[in-house]
């Protein structure tokens, strides 16, 4: 039946001239590891495609959308290995590409009659390095973007056509969404289709000449390609998608900060282009294109030559050109690749911004995770995020007055704080320094500002030098406490154990022992304009209001205010406002620190 | 004997004359086109046209050039399609912007601001976007008038392949992380014998417009920068779409 139905293909689809033609081949010399790395270098690109066809299925090329899909398709169920294989067999392709083209040139297998096997193999070099360049951007990474931006600047500083070419590549003057579905285009079709022309025609020579022996090799000496070469290639090959996988697994595929204008950029090129970055180092100006164009043109030129170049010369100066080329290649664009590493490492500024940008790639993908990516973009994901925008804003615009230093003395510190400290604010502890004579006077609270011998740290240095005893102090410490926890309480930052009779009791002290309310509103209680208002005090909308303007009757009216501008005075959205809503928003949000951090357990499982 | 005839592809009839060419002649004799041998005809276009085919070879003729007919209508509009993109121009040459209060800006010590503005990406658009950054740096010192103020600003875009330029603290001089092109603190490249290696840039940094302005509404000082774009890589500053 089955041997029926085998037949009745055959006769209408004639398969076995296919499995018969690869049945059929020899190995001059016998079978060698050495010779399975044609082999692998094919199903790595096979691996390739098929793994790239499976990416297509949920990528989605743009700029709002690249590094989303990207982020969805590494928190789908295999997608993280998916990806991870699609990127590391590129980088072993690349590796195993070049060590099979040193296998060729050193056994001299460009020689007539295989000439075209060699040049359609070398024609195939910069398709395969293109190919790998155009899928680095896509993944919608800051990196990817301001690499694809500095190559197109390359091209376009390249004589004659050089600014077409970058004008068609990138979509026109500025790296955006064109140049991620130009780069899109080029990757999944038109570069897979010219490499599958060329490797068609690489391959159907390899079959019409067969395979080279080892020099004087003796006919007798071949063996049946199949199974005896064909066992140790897919050993090899074997061997090579294990590391793949490998590193897939564990070390995965990179996940870095998604492109924003926000950003500073630190485009290095990927190692393969490391060598032709250093080589640019030494020619400038108009003459960068040598190194970028000519030399490696000059070298594939070199390449393409050999086949003729071998029939002039004899076989001791083949043999020595040959290895000549391996070795001053090797050692070449070692050194090469080795100086800008070398460089960067010790360069610390480079060192912080990388850093930088990884802590803020891992915080985008903390956030994607959690809230997923808006109809934005993911560049939004940061530019909401009050933990990344919080200490820039601050710095900007509140920094060069207040501090924000932690009690460890980390954080922002003005080179002359004029303003109280406001790391903490609205928890019990920091509105109690307020309630302490001795910590309100401190650098950290009135101590800089107009207000150091104000109404406030006299009534509070009052309380405590009208105390009759150490009792008395003590008291009054816990009621003030008591107090403090009842203010933490309109911030929304008391700790759970604060109860409503607590919250009565300290109320009773504000307004008849300590006469809080004589100066200050509190709820009911008291009245506006003298002091600021303490009902929701330090709370996100009190913070708000009082950023938007300090000057207002609520908090500092008339002279009351020291020093502190009004951000935001007009209505939002008027462009007279030094900040957005959004602006000032991101600052409170980080100032009570109300931001996303994942709960330790899942980050410890990741 | 195979037929020939005298008109345009052999289809018409210019002269009338018909005649007859051998079979297995020289193949390549008939695939070129001779001329009519009655030459009664002058017009130069005539003289052109006058083949002798038969009706097969008329037929490979016309397959051909139909399917050249087709291929040209996909293509044309394919490539122009590509290439439309070097048509486009688009966008402001220069954006007047209020960047940063004066009061914020330290004498001598350089501040980078964004230039914020509408931004058209392809089909996006984005009403604020940071387009542009620009360092500042105050020449005036702190207690010379607003009016008086002196402020220059400089496009933070090096002028060798557009990456942002930062500020070299340690050596007080711009400097890009991409290159390593450098500049001081006024604009000017760093020559290469203090750079140790050559300084890749083209020009010196793009100085832009800058003006000290007075906000009434608020009585305050602003710094007011010109934001122009230029292309990179070139000697020339060349004016490009900000």
């Amino acid at each position: 039946m089955l041997e029926k139905l085998r037949e009745s293909l055959e006769r209408r689809i004639a398969y076995r001239q296919w499995w018969n033609a690869y049945r059929q081949r020899t190995v001059p010399g016998g079978a060698a590891w050495t010779r399975a790395s044609a082999s692998c270098l094919l199903w790595t690109l096979v691996v390739l495609v098929v793994t790239g066809v499976f990416l297509m299925s949920s990528y989605s090329p743009s700029m709002t959308d690249s590094w989303a899909s990207v982020h969805y398709i590494e928190q789908s169920w295999a997608g993280s290995l998916l990806r991870g294989i699609h990127y590391f067999a590129a980088q072993f392709l690349i590796v195993l590409f070049f060590l099979h083209m040193m296998r060729v040139l050193i056994v001299g297998g460009y020689r007539a009659p295989r000439e075209l096997i060699w040049i359609t193999g070398l024609l195939l070099v910069p398709l395969v390095l293109a190919w790998a360049i155009t899928g680095n951007p896509l993944s919608g990474s800051q990196k990817g973007m301001s690499q694809i931006e500095v190559e197109g600047h390359i091209i376009a500083s390249t004589p004659l056509l050089g600014r077409t070419i970058q004008t068609i590549l990138i979509g026109g003057d500025r790296v955006g969404n064109l140049t991620l579905t130009h780069l899109y285009t080029l990757h999944v079709f038109i570069l897979p289709l010219l490499v599958g022309v060329l490797l068609f025609l690489h391959i159907s020579q390899i079959y019409r000449h067969g395979l080279l022996g080892p020099e004087n090799s003796d006919e007798s000496e071949a063996v049946p390609y199949w199974p005896d070469q064909t066992v140790r290639n897919m050993i090899v090959l074997a061997v090579v998608m294990i590391g793949i996988a490998l590193a897939a697994r564990w070390l995965k595929a990179p996940r870095d900060v998604p492109a924003s204008p926000e950003l500073p950029g630190m485009p290095r090129p990927e190692w393969y282009f490391l060598s032709l970055f250093e080589l640019r180092r030494y020619f400038s100006g108009e003459w960068e294109f040598i190194a970028t164009l000519v030399i490696p043109l000059l070298i594939l030129g070199l390449l393409l030559v050999m086949p003729l170049l071998d029939r002039w010369l004899t076989h001791r100066i083949s043999v020595f050109l040959r290895s000549g080329i391996v070795v001053v290649g090797l050692v070449a664009w070692g050194g090469l690749t080795a100086m800008p590493i070398w460089r960067d490492r010790h360069d610390e500024q480079y060192q912080q911004t990388h850093r930088k940008l990884e802590v803020l790639g891992e915080r985008a993908w903390v956030l994607a995770d959690r809230y997923g990516v808006p109809p934005e973009g993911a560049a939004a994901l940061l530019a909401r995020d009050p933990k990344t925008q919080g200490p820039v804003l601050f710095k900007l615009y509140c920094g060069s007055c207040h501090p924000h230093a932690e009690p460890d003395g980390t954080g922002i510190m003005p080179t002359e704080p004029t303003a109280p400290n406001l790391y903490g604010i609205g928890t019990p502890d920091w509105i109690a320094g307020f309630l302490d004579p001795e910590r309100i006077t401190g650098p950290h609270y009135f101590g800089n500002t107009a207000k150091a011998d104000g109404e406030m740290v006299g009534t509070v240095q009052e309380w405590f030098e009208n105390a009759e005893s150490d009792d008395d102090r003590a008291r009054i410490r816990k009621q003030l406490q008591e107090i403090a926890l009842l203010l933490a309480h309109e911030a929304n930052k008391a700790p759970q154990t604060v109860d409503d009779k607590l919250l009565a009791r300290a109320k009773q002290a504000m307004v008849d022992e300590f006469a809080c309310t004589d100066c200050h509103r509190f709820g009911e209680e008291g009245e506006l304009g003298s002091a600021p208002d303490l009902t929701g005090y330090a709370s996100r909308s009190w913070l708000i209001e009082m950023i938007r303007n300090p000057n207002a009757e609520r908090f500092y009216p008339d002279d009351a205010n020291d020093r502190m501008p009004a951000f935001a005075p007009h209505e939002f959205g008027s462009a007279q406002n030094q900040l957005t809503r959004r602006q000032i928003e991101l600052i409170v949000d980080w100032l009570r620190q109300e931001w996303y951090e994942p709960a330790p357990e899942s980050a410890e499982s990741q | 004997m195979r037929p020939v005839r005298c008109g345009p592809l052999g289809l018409g009839r210019v002269c009338g004359y018909t005649g007859s060419v051998a079979e297995g002649g020289d193949p390549a004799a008939m695939a070129s086109l001779p001329r009519c041998p009655t030459r009664r005809l002058t017009l130069p276009w005539c003289r052109v046209w006058v083949v002798a085919m038969n009706r097969r070879t008329m037929l490979k003729w016309a397959s051909s050039l139909l399917a050249l007919f087709s291929g040209i209508l996909v293509a044309v509009p394919g490539c122009s399609f590509v290439l439309a993109v070097l048509r486009r121009r688009g966008g402001q040459d220069a954006l007047v912007q209020r960047v940063l209060r004066l009061e914020d800006l330290p004498p001598g010590e350089p501040v980078e601001v964004p230039i914020v503005g509408r931004k058209r990406d392809a089909w996006t658009v984005y009403d604020q976007q940071t387009i542009g950054r620009v360092w500042l740096v105050r020449r005036s010192k702190a207690d010379v008038p607003p009016e008086k103020s002196k402020v220059d600003a400089y496009s933070a875009i090096c002028p060798h392949l557009a990456c942002i330029v930062g500020l070299d603290q340690e050596d007080r001089r711009f400097r890009c992380p991409c290159h390593e092109a450098a500049f001081d603190l006024s604009g000017r490249r760093v020559p290469a014998s203090e750079l140790g290696h050559p300084n890749p840039s083209p020009r010196d940094l793009d100085p832009l417009k800058c003006a000290v302005v007075h906000d009434a509404d608020e009585d305050a000082w602003w710094v007011e920068v010109t934001y122009q774009r230029f292309r990179a890589g070139a000697r020339r500053r060349i004016p490009e779409s900000v």
